[in-house]
């Protein structure tokens, strides 16, 4: 038994100052249209997004209302939302639920997010040290540039190529296009990582529709289906690990090529949660389309990566990765055959989870 | 439906604070014990569900720094449902056995309330910051009207209610994991100091520090681990509206009498009270233990509070309901609906520490969000309920 996407919500990106909760039930419902459902046939809600990072405990409140989960079936991961649609995914193939709607939700714009994530470093070994969440990240830039000998212009290159796609992706946070001098020549924020290389912080929601194939096929003669989950989680301890690579994510991509029976080769699409330039190279290899150190050469190809811009230009933090899925399904609906998503979380890049989707 | 059960349980003793140990070395304790009890290594595990609830520990998304006791190396997510965290989060964990995408699968749930000065304003900051955020709203406060509305709607009265916390109080003794353990009477909880009108301080819950891990395994794996497997008979969550003030009666559950029917419904159960033989209740306050009797089946509407008068819910009652001491006696919010299935499970497997006599079938609940949110899930001896 396969399980589908039959449903894509997605919301605008950037910043909403309206009761956040119109924001979720905006995705739901533009889910639920664009499977032409209604309410009563979702029977089950799985919703993912932070606590805190939207200024504000047991978050699922008010989102599983919104997202149609009144007196239904409803559970919350306290992850990217990238890690609902896997449980969603569970939930359908053991049998126990037939049709999900899976919410994804990050409001960035109601909190200092960096001194939300400052609180997550451990009171003993970590917090001393006062590591924001951005410079976890930097921390591995710096690992792999060093490593490898990354020039600041292949960075560069990445940014203003995912700044051109999201120029054209209607849901994109930032879709200004910039230079590789505009970025070279953007302030130095956490070396290596340049203003330009950073991503912004958004809001907004997404929607996915998963159902149980026969069903699916009844709402959708063409549902997306989901052919391989993966994920894994790293050593808290970043000086217990090699910052120069994305390990967890490596783990997290094999689990999903074993499951989906195939390998990087296959795939026609890839949406990657990249935090920084660096990191979008780092994730390229760990899913194995480039060998170690040899990201930068995709990047001069035609190489399919992130048509949605990627995290660098949207990056709703609890949906980041979801945001990712929902555009590599939008790609499937589009003609592509097979496609992987990934995402990151916690301090330099300690989860990961990868999704494989296709026809 | 793949058949799933519970393999192995482990708590931590649970305790005002924690100083002796960090976040991930409780973690690793109630793991260790439950990988002990069930008789299997941490190899042996496929993948690792983790329940907490931010930020009460002081630290935001605590269960990356915890993932280091449980989970490293390997697939682990992280649920978080309020109250209901400790319960979705077995929830999820057997889901992951029974989609067949795993065979063993861990659910842990570590939390350290100690941390905070006060929980409630923590609790408050979930409502919505202009309808209800400057009410005060939090999770006494909200008993309370269910109190008073039970109160008056059913002529329900504060010994009655008292009477839930004497008993709880009477069973915590003989759990060593109990975080409250006193032996007390109708008149000492009647004089204790009002927290919440008409609640008072016998009647309400504490916060407490811990952590706890229950074990869930496929049927083959199950079988071949050990041969009294707690079985997983069925389980349900709901969510009702979002505004305390949308709910149209406070003196009923309903939103847990639904769910309670799905459960049922799901499990084959035509009578909770002949074919349910122990309840662990999620019941921080004393009231609404007889509201979940009510809207669990177990009472009829108006009725609940007569049953642990008349000695009905206490161990060797027609009904008991949490053996164990319950939440009244031990609440590490986000990791305590796990302990309400450890508890039931290890009942089924005939191992309590306070065991109900010949216990074949247990029920464990728990509540969250502003009375928003029910999880269920029903434990048997049996692969399926025998009457």
């Amino acid at each position: 038994m396969k399980v589908g996407i039959v449903g894509i919500g997605i919301t605008h990106f950037g910043v909403h100052e309206e009761p956040f909760y119109n924001v979720a039930y905006t995705a739901a419902r533009k889910a639920l249209e664009d499977a032409e459902m209604e309410r009563h046939e979702i029977d089950n809600v799985v919703l993912g997004g932070y606590d805190v990072s939207v200024g504000r405990t047991i978050s699922n409140m008010y989102t599983a209302p919104a997202a149609g989960g009144y007196l239904k079936d409803e559970i919350r991961v306290s992850d990217d939302a990238a890690y609902a649609l896997a449980l969603a995914y569970m939930r359908i193939k053991s049998g126990i639920f037939d049709v999900a709607m899976v919410l994804g939700y990050g409001h960035c714009s109601e909190t200092p997010i960096e001194l939300v994530e400052l609180l997550s470093l451990d009171p003993f070994f970590h917090r001393d040290l006062g590591i924001s969440y951005q410079m976890s990240y930097a921390m591995q830039s710096y690992a792999y540039k060093m490593k490898y000998g990354v020039e600041d212009e292949t960075a560069a290159e990445v940014v203003v190529r995912a700044r051109k796609r999201a120029s054209k992706y209607e849901y994109a946070h930032v879709r200004e296009e910039v230079s590789v001098d505009d970025v070279l020549s953007s302030e130095m924020v956490i070396f290596p990582l340049r203003k330009l290389e950073l991503p912004p912080w958004s809001d907004g929601c997404v929607a996915l529709i998963l159902a149980e194939e026969t069903i699916a096929r009844r709402i959708n003669p063409e549902p997306i289906w989901v052919e391989g989950l993966g994920w894994n989680t790293e050593n808290y301890y970043m000086g217990s690990r090699d910052l120069a690579e994305l390990s967890s994510t490596r783990k997290a991509g094999e689990m999903a090529y074993r499951m989906a029976g195939c390998d990087a080769k296959s795939v026609e699409a890839v949406e990657i949660m990249d935090l920084t330039p660096y990191h979008h190279l780092m994730a390229l290899e760990a899913l194995g389309f480039a060998a170690d150190g040899k990201g930068g050469e995709l990047i001069e190809s035609d190489f399919p990566t992130n048509s949605s811009g990627g995290a660098l230009c949207t990056n709703a933090h609890g949906t980041t990765g979801l945001f990712l899925t929902a555009n590599l399904a939008l790609q499937i609906r589009d003609g592509c055959d097979r496609g992987i998503s990934h995402a990151v979380s916690g301090y330099a890049a300690q989860n990961s989870i990868v999704t494989i989707l296709g026809v | 439906m793949r058949r799933a059960a519970v393999i192995g349980v482990g708590q931590t003793k649970f305790r005002t604070r924690r100083d002796d140990k960090t976040h991930p070395e409780l973690t690793r304790e109630a793991v260790s014990r439950a990988l002990e009890h069930a008789g299997i290594t941490m190899d042996d595990v496929d993948a690792f569900v983790f329940g907490t609830m931010d930020p009460f520990d002081g630290i935001n998304c605590p269960d990356r720094w915890s993932s280091t006791a449980a989970g490293f190396g390997k697939p682990f997510m992280k649920i978080s449902t309020g109250g209901t965290t400790g319960l979705t989060t077995g929830i999820a964990a057997y889901q992951h056995v029974a989609s067949g995408l795993f065979d063993v699968v861990v659910a842990v749930c570590t939390q350290r309330v100690g941390e905070n000065v006060d929980a409630q304003p923590v609790l408050n900051t979930a409502v919505d910051p202009i309808y209800e955020r400057h009410s005060g709203v939090g999770a006494i406060s909200v008993a309370a009207i269910q109190a008073t509305v039970h109160m008056q709607k059913y002529g329900t009265t504060e010994e009655q209610m008292a009477w839930v916390s004497v008993k709880d109080h009477e069973n915590a003794l003989k759990n060593p994991y109990a975080h409250i353990k006193k032996k007390i009477g109708v008149e000492d909880v009647l004089s204790s100091p009002v927290v919440s009108s008409p609640l008072k301080l016998y009647e309400c819950c504490p916060r407490s520090d811990g952590s706890v891990a229950v074990i869930f395994a496929s049927e083959e794996k199950a079988e071949q681990i050990r041969d009294d497997p707690a079985w997983i008979l069925a389980e349900s969550s709901i969510s009702d509206s979002y505004f305390v003030g949308d709910r149209p009666d406070l003196a009923v559950w309903d939103s847990l009498s639904i769910a309670g029917r799905r459960l049922y419904r799901l499990a084959g159960i035509d009578d909770p009270k002949k074919d349910i033989d122990v309840a662990e209740l999620y019941s921080p306050f004393t009231i609404q233990e007889i509201l979940e009797l009510e809207a669990l089946g177990f009472a009829e509407k108006g009725e609940g509070a007569k049953l642990a008068e008349e000695g009905v819910t206490f161990v060797d009652g027609d009904m008991p309901t949490n053996p164990s001491g319950g939440v009244l006696c031990t609440n590490p919010i986000g990791a305590t609906g796990l302990v309400r299935l450890g508890e039931a499970s290890l009942q089924v497997m005939g191992e309590a520490s306070n065991q109900v006599d010949g216990a074949e079938v247990a029920l464990a609940h728990a509540w969250g969000g502003t009375l928003q949110f029910h999880a269920l899930m029903l434990v048997s001896s049996h692969k399926k309920l025998r009457r």
